[in-house]
């Protein structure tokens, strides 16, 4: 598959610059139903680009492409291994899949003459969230994350036409993202300080050469605590419920399946990449603090999302769980030498990611037909809207873990590399926010099959084809990975032993 | 080790605590966003800071010169990150006068009370 001819070695930039440059001319060229079209094609160059990226490195190896021409390690680099390739599919492909339903739910969210704006954003955020992938260049993460940001900042705030507290979602969410950023800038600037450099794998050979003093050991404490605001860890989740559940639906989507997945790339590149000196990051306490805020998250998440009275703080509050089942295993990654705990991270990343994404679509559907998610409205709809009401139940039993479906193969790897490191205690943890995620999933199934439909005189057929496959797509792919994990399995195994094997 | 030597240490921690302390403990949404900007203005500071070198002038190279010179790559870095820090103040400002126009209020405690009295009417 080579039809970029003389491109071809280019490919890392154009991942990121095929989306900056439709999201710089997408209010420009594109007016009115117009940018729908522009940054569906936009996202169909870009996902190809990732695909051809992630097919390429598996038969070559990663890839470093020096910006402008720059000699490492003074100019930037973009540094693409298997798992930033493996993360950059995801979010490219995701991505592309909620353009498709976009069309038709932006239509009653968004004002008519915002979405030239919109779609600008919204190519933005893809742009900033595949740069902090592809990037090996520790400054250059932070600006890419920064562009991220401040994008998905103004899309949650959008949401204002349908509910106006999206605009203090979004408010709380600039507020604690932009200082888990500046942690992060603070972080960098440290090690900066204490290497004379900003390249990732020239930071990760110089801290290899000096004793850890206490400036890197301050650099580690405010990269922990900025990266866990990013990815949502408990407990700094807290604007994450509220900005899920207010965004356009089309963003949350996009959200729920993209952004957080990309905070916790950031921290496998840092503490398995960059901070993989003897002494690493992972030391004995800094385990302990992760993995006890993941299970915390596992347990706190799933029972109060089972508590919760709308499909969309529902699905929030899981992804708090479900983030904390990601950073547990990364967490213990290194003291499981069979890698079955990091491969089990890798899969549960893109497990969810197609799995929220695609549950995250469908309380969208609902919103678009009723108004609203809350469970009081959602009686009998089963009956109404069978197709949606069956894609959110799929996605539910991904969620708990069911045999056949893709959140199964993910928790099987992570339960395995549990026992394997010796942690039958989190094991244990695990299989118990399996229980609670069968609780909050059957809350569902009651509510939508069991109880007789509400009459409040609203039109209840089936959603239109533009919101209904994309859903399905996302749904459909996490049971197609369940049916035929293979081809999955032996990508992430690869990504973890790549991952780990630099750490030693 | 004369304290003072590190002044510039003393003064950005400071700077970025009086930020924080602003962010956590103001009830109006244009004063925290006030607070952020100082949080970030702490962390030039600190960058800045980074580059310096005593008696040494600016990296400009000049025949038949030779001096020694700051590190100006701390100072290209923190021009970016004042690009990033204007804009997110202007995100953050825009997002204020939404609230001010939903709400008529831009207090944090008045648009809580205003969104629970909503929920109570609704259910």
């Amino acid at each position: 598959m080579n039809f970029l001819g003389a491109w071809s070695h280019h490919l890392p930039v154009l991942l990121v610059l095929i989306p900056l440059i439709g999201a710089v001319l997408s209010p420009i060229v594109a007016r009115g139903s117009r940018g729908w079209a522009w940054a569906f094609l936009t996202m169909v160059a870009t996902a190809t680009v990732a695909l051809e990226l992630l097919l390429r490195i598996r038969s070559s190896g990663p890839i470093s492409y020096p910006l402008g021409g720059w000699n490492l390690p003074f100019g930037i680099e973009l540094y693409v291994d298997l798992l930033s390739a493996i993360i950059a599919l995801v979010v490219a492909g995701v991505g592309l899949v909620v353009t498709f339903y976009a069309r038709t739910s932006v239509r009653f969210e968004i004002p008519d003459d915002r979405f030239g704006f919109f779609w600008s954003l919204w190519l933005l955020a893809i742009t900033g969230l595949i740069g902090i992938v592809i990037t090996g260049d520790a400054f250059n993460l932070y600006v890419m994350l920064e562009i991220s940001s401040l994008t998905i900042y103004g899309l949650i705030a959008m949401g204002r036409m349908r509910d106006r507290r999206a605009l203090t979602a979004a408010f709380n969410y600039l507020i604690l993202g932009s200082i888990g950023a500046a942690f992060i800038l603070i972080a960098i600037g440290l090690l900066y300080s204490e290497t004379g450099t900003l390249n990732m794998a020239d930071l990760h050979r110089r801290l290899g050469a000096i004793e850890a003093n206490a400036t890197i050991r301050s650099a580690r404490a405010f990269l922990l605590a900025g990266l866990g605001l990013k990815m949502a860890l408990f407990p700094l989740h807290l604007w994450m419920p509220a900005a899920y559940s207010r965004a356009p639906s089309a963003v949350a989507g996009l959200l729920a399946a993209t952004a957080t997945k990309v905070g916790i790339y950031m921290a496998m590149r840092f503490f398995y990449t960059v901070l993989a000196t003897d002494e690493g990051i992972l030391t004995a306490p800094n385990v302990l603090i992760l993995s006890g805020c993941a299970g915390a998250a596992i347990v706190f998440g799933s029972a109060t999302a089972a508590r919760q009275r709308s499909l969309s703080l529902l699905l929030a509050f899981s992804s708090v769980a479900q983030i904390g089942y990601i950073v547990l295993g990364m967490a213990i990654g290194h003291s499981d030498p069979t890698g079955y705990a990091m491969t089990g991270s890798i899969l549960h990343i893109i497990s969810h990611a197609l799995m929220k994404g695609g549950l995250f679509l469908c309380a969208g559907i609902f919103i678009w037909r009723l108004g609203t998610n809350d469970f009081d409205q959602l009686a009998g709809i089963g009956r109404r809207m069978p197709w949606t009401s069956a894609a959110v139940v799929a996605g539910g039993l991904g969620l708990i873990g069911v045999p056949g479906t893709a959140g199964f193969i993910s928790k099987l790897f992570l339960l395995r590399g549990l026992f394997e490191s010796g942690h039958p205690l989190l094991a244990v943890l695990v299989l118990t926010g399996s229980v609670l995620a069968a609780i909050y999933t059957w809350r569902f199934v009651e509510i939508a099959y069991l109880k007789p439909p509400v009459e409040n005189g609203l039109d209840h057929s089936e959603a239109p084809l533009g919101m209904l496959i994309p859903a399905w797509i996302l749904i459909g792919a996490s049971l197609v990975i369940g049916f035929y994990p293979g081809p999955i399995i032996e990508i992430a195994s690869e990504a973890a032993s790549t991952l780990l094997g630099g750490s030693g | 080790m004369n304290p003072l030597d590190l002044f510039n240490h003393w003064a950005f921690v400071i700077i970025m605590m009086v930020g924080l302390y602003a962010i956590i403990s103001r009830n109006n949404l244009v004063k925290k966003v006030l607070g952020l900007g100082l949080f970030q203005t702490g962390i030039f500071l600190m960058y800045i800071t980074l580059g310096f070198k005593h008696g040494a002038g600016a990296p400009i190279l000049q025949q038949g010169v030779e001096a020694t010179y700051a590190n100006p790559l701390p100072h290209v870095l923190i021009l970016t990150a004042i690009v990033v820090s204007l804009s997110t103040m202007a995100v953050a400002l825009a997002i204020v006068i939404g609230i001010r126009e939903e709400y008529g209020t831009v207090e944090a405690d008045e648009v809580a009370r205003l969104d629970s009295e909503a929920q109570e009417a609704g259910s």
